[in-house]
């Protein structure tokens, strides 16, 4: 997993990479809730997430939910293929909210040109 | 498990199937809407094929195939159930019984005609089918259960509904390894993934959560022609920790009911029940009766919990039920009857009757001894003997209901071949007697029954113009009445033309031109050999079977049979027989030397012939009994036997079929008990005299025919207070027997 993390004016812009699955999900549960808990608006760039299975997923929603809590924003971005497979066999995308697009992978990747 | 015995059983339990079904059948004809009858009808044909199956009775498979899928679709209100139908469905019948037959090694007559019988059955058959031929087409190919299934998946598809499959995952699903999204993908691949609820409800805040943990559920709807047990399947991995449960759609429920009606009962439990039907998967039944165990004051029933549990709807349970208690009836039924080969009862039977003469020599023995312990056990043995003699012979008691059930069937074909229009009604039919003389009775009410619908009941337009209903009726019925049972065969139709049956049977010269005879006898001339009244020799009659066979046969039996006609109303006959053939309650008597029994049950009274009808009776052959008139015979003189008359003789007053007549004998031995031992072929023709036994002391004592000696007594009585002309009848000889 790769975890890429830009801060400013509280509004914080995380992007994610590589495989989100069990073996990372302590990690990534752990850096989620810190970034939400740290800042008051959230953007996480999913265009990198090559793999994720339910456990990553399980940490997604969690975040979401923590961030709801709080009364903040968190946003997924560019859910890359293996994420959108996952959430439409979970049929979760409207727990998220997020506006999906499927896009072709390049544009995915270019969208959000926030990598650090 | 010995095959022929088994085959035994199927033959004899399809021939019982065949005649519940020819109920069922007369039942739809008079109703063609009673839903209980078809059923019965298609459960009786489908058990017939199902078992054959079993013993690879290739050809009643197929032909019970064809007519189990007619049966499917009257079942399903496809086809009408008609007069057409039925009386297809009851030549079918017979069909498969000749089929049976062949099956239990039968030669059928006409091999060539069976199957002639079997194309023409299976074309009129085909009639029915929708497709017309095709079904033939299809019948001539070896049936196959998948078919069957086919077929009844066709009357509702699965469609119009979605399993719902509930999954709540184990917190630990993940950390073994396993991913809640290779279930769902898998799923997919059984059918149409309609929709997909994720549940994040468990999902704790997150600082309790543990990311390694598992807090998924899913609610999903599966459109799937896949059975429950594979979709169970999927989950075989998890099942552990994994709440599942799998609700079948609502247009499986009717195929669950249906499978349910449909299973074999062979399960008892409620459980195996559904599991058998594929509505409760084994796991989900294990984990029922777990939770059954573990509610432990057992209360909590495995169909509720299952239902609570969301396993299966609740009408699936309650259809598995009422087949719970189907087969809990079936078996407490079975369990009543045990099936004993008819041999080892003829022994049985022989034994104790063995045992009966050897306890009345015990007796004997005793009596000669002055020891009062003795005399008390002997009392008490022959108490034990009467009784082991009584119940053996209940043993082979049967009701004869059953045997006038079957009339249904003749009344109903014959009275459509002749086109009149006939009711049978059926009384008296918990009357009991035994089996040999039941399965003798047989042909001779056959031919009774037969010749009451074609002579007895008039044609429709006869009987209009007589003021009757047109439809007749012809009436069956049964009563013991001392010793004997009494059947009836009585008809409401024109009754005997007596002036026809007196001119047959002068041209036939029965009886001569001068005789004169009472309305009684003429109408008793029937059963005379050689004749036929019959004008026309229909299909039915004039089979070379006269009433004179009919005579014979109940003869045989130590019965009598008569007749009562009155002209324009009706004629009944009545057939009297004794209970039994093998061991009666006697009345031991003795006339010089010679010891003779009296069936007890005909016996009436006992008096002692007083002087002044002794002197009487020199001149006459009857006395007066309390005002009425009461004709005996002096056994010494019919018998011939030596010896002067005792000087205290006594009269045993005997009754047979309403007449009464006194038997004027020596001494009153008492009451025994007497094994019917058959006279030799050499006395057959011997009348009076009925049988023989064998008495304690060894002696052999006869056994009086008392139906012929009353009614030789009665007939001489009237001859001589009538002073009718001395002509011997035939069948009424007056002179002495022996």
């Amino acid at each position: 997993m790769e975890i890429g993390m830009h801060n400013s004016n509280g509004r914080c812009a995380m992007a994610l990479g590589g495989e989100l699955t069990i073996y990372a999900a302590a990690e990534l549960k752990e850096r989620l809730v810190g970034a939400v808990d740290d800042s008051g608006e959230m953007e996480i760039d999913l265009s990198n997430v090559s793999d994720i299975d339910s456990a990553g997923l399980q940490v997604l929603v969690l975040a979401k939910r923590h961030a709801l809590a709080a009364g903040k924003t968190l946003q997924m971005v560019g859910h890359s293929r293996p994420v959108m497979e996952l959430l439409e066999l979970y049929d979760l995308a409207a727990l998220f909210g997020d506006p999906l697009v499927i896009p072709a992978q390049e544009a995915g990747r270019d969208t959000c040109g926030s990598k650090p | 498990m010995n095959l022929d015995a088994a085959l035994q059983t199927y033959i004899v339990e399809s021939r019982e199937l065949l005649l519940s079904m020819e109920d069922s059948l007369l039942l739809l004809e008079r109703e063609p809407d009673n839903a209980d009858a078809i059923n019965a009808t298609f459960r009786a044909i489908h058990t017939i094929k199902g078992s054959a199956g079993l013993f690879g009775l290739d050809d009643i498979v197929r032909f019970t195939h064809v007519v189990e899928s007619l049966l499917d679709r009257a079942r399903d209100r496809e086809i009408a159930v008609d007069d057409r139908l039925t009386a297809l469905l009851l030549e079918c019948g017979d069909h498969i019984g000749h089929l049976v037959g062949t099956a239990a090694g039968e030669q059928p007559a006409d091999p060539a005609a069976l199957e002639a019988r079997q194309a023409a059955l299976l074309e009129r058959l085909g009639q029915f089918s929708p497709a017309g031929v095709p079904e033939l087409a299809q019948s001539a190919a070896p049936p196959l259960e998948r078919e069957a299934e086919l077929s009844r998946d066709g009357g509702g598809p699965v469609g119009n509904g979605s399993w719902h499959i509930s999954l709540r995952f184990g917190r630990d699903v993940l950390r073994n390894g396993m991913d809640p999204a290779s279930f769902l993908r898998y799923l997919a691949t059984l059918g149409d993934v309609v929709s997909t609820t994720t549940l994040c409800d468990a999902l704790p805040p997150a600082a309790e959560m543990d990311p390694e943990s598992c807090y998924l559920g899913f609610e999903i709807e599966l459109k799937s022609e896949a059975s429950k047990e594979t979709i169970e399947g999927a989950f075989e991995f998890v099942r552990e920790d994994c709440l599942i449960r799998i609700l079948p759609p609502n247009s499986k429920i009717e195929e669950f009911l249906q499978l349910i009606a449909d299973l074999p009962e062979s399960n008892e439990r409620l459980g195996e029940i559904l599991v058998a039907s594929g509505a409760v998967t084994q796991a989900e039944l294990q984990h029922a009766l777990r939770t059954q165990q573990a509610s432990g004051d057992g209360k909590a029933r495995v169909g509720e919990i299952l239902v609570d549990e969301h396993v299966v709807q609740e009408t699936v349970v309650q259809a598995a039920l009422d087949k719970q208690k189907q087969i809990k009836d079936k078996r407490a039924a079975e369990s009543r009857f045990v099936r004993v080969d008819a041999a080892k009862l003829e022994e049985l039977i022989n034994q104790v009757g063995e045992m009966v003469i050897a306890g009345a020599s015990a007796t004997l023995l005793a009596r000669r001894t002055a020891d009062g312990a003795l005399h008390e056990a002997m009392s008490l043995m022959g108490r034990l003997v009467e009784e082991i003699r009584d119940s053996a012979l209940s043993l082979r008691m049967v009701e004869i209901g059953e045997t006038f059930h079957r009339f249904q069937r003749v009344v109903r074909d014959v009275s459509r071949e002749l086109g009149k229009e006939i009711a049978l009604e059926i009384s008296g039919g918990e009357t009991e007697l035994d089996k040999t003389v039941v399965e003798k009775i047989t042909d001779p009410l056959t031919h009774l029954v037969r010749n009451s619908i074609d002579h007895g009941i008039e044609p429709a337009a006869v009987r209009a113009a007589r003021g009757k209903p047109a439809g007749g009726t012809i009436r069956l019925n049964a009563y013991h009445e001392s010793g004997s049972i009494v059947i009836e065969v009585a008809d409401d139709g024109g009754g005997l033309d007596r002036d026809r049956i007196l001119r047959k049977a002068i041209e036939k010269g029965i009886v001569a031109p001068t005789q004169a005879l009472a309305d009684q006898e003429i109408c008793n001339l029937v059963f005379e050999p050689g004749f036929s009244t019959a004008d026309q020799v229909t299909n039915l009659s004039g089979r070379g079977v006269g009433m004179d066979v009919v005579r014979r046969n109940i003869e045989a039996l130590r019965g009598s049979i008569d007749l009562d006609s009155r002209p324009g109303e009706g004629t009944t006959f009545r057939i009297r027989l004794p209970l039994t053939l093998a061991i009666i309650d006697g009345f031991l008597i003795e006339v010089g030397d010679a010891s003779l029994v009296v069936p007890l049950d005909m016996v009436v009274e006992c008096l002692e012939l007083a002087e002044t009808d002794k002197r009487a009776a020199a001149t006459r052959h009857y006395l007066n009994l309390r005002g009425d008139v009461l004709p005996f015979i002096r056994l010494r003189e019919l018998l011939v036997l030596e010896g002067e008359p005792a000087r205290r003789e006594n009269v045993v007053v005997v009754q047979f079929g309403g007449q009464k007549a006194g038997l004027v004998v020596d001494q009153l031995l008492g009451e025994f008990q007497t094994v019917i031992k058959p006279l030799g072929q050499v006395f057959r023709h011997l009348r009076g005299i009925s049988g023989s036994t064998i008495l304690g002391s060894g002696e052999v004592a006869l056994i009086l025919d008392v139906p012929a000696l009353v009614q030789q007594a009665a007939s001489r009585e009237s001859e001589q207070t009538a002073s009718v002309t001395q002509s011997v009848r035939p069948g009424m000889a007056t002179t002495a027997i022996l």
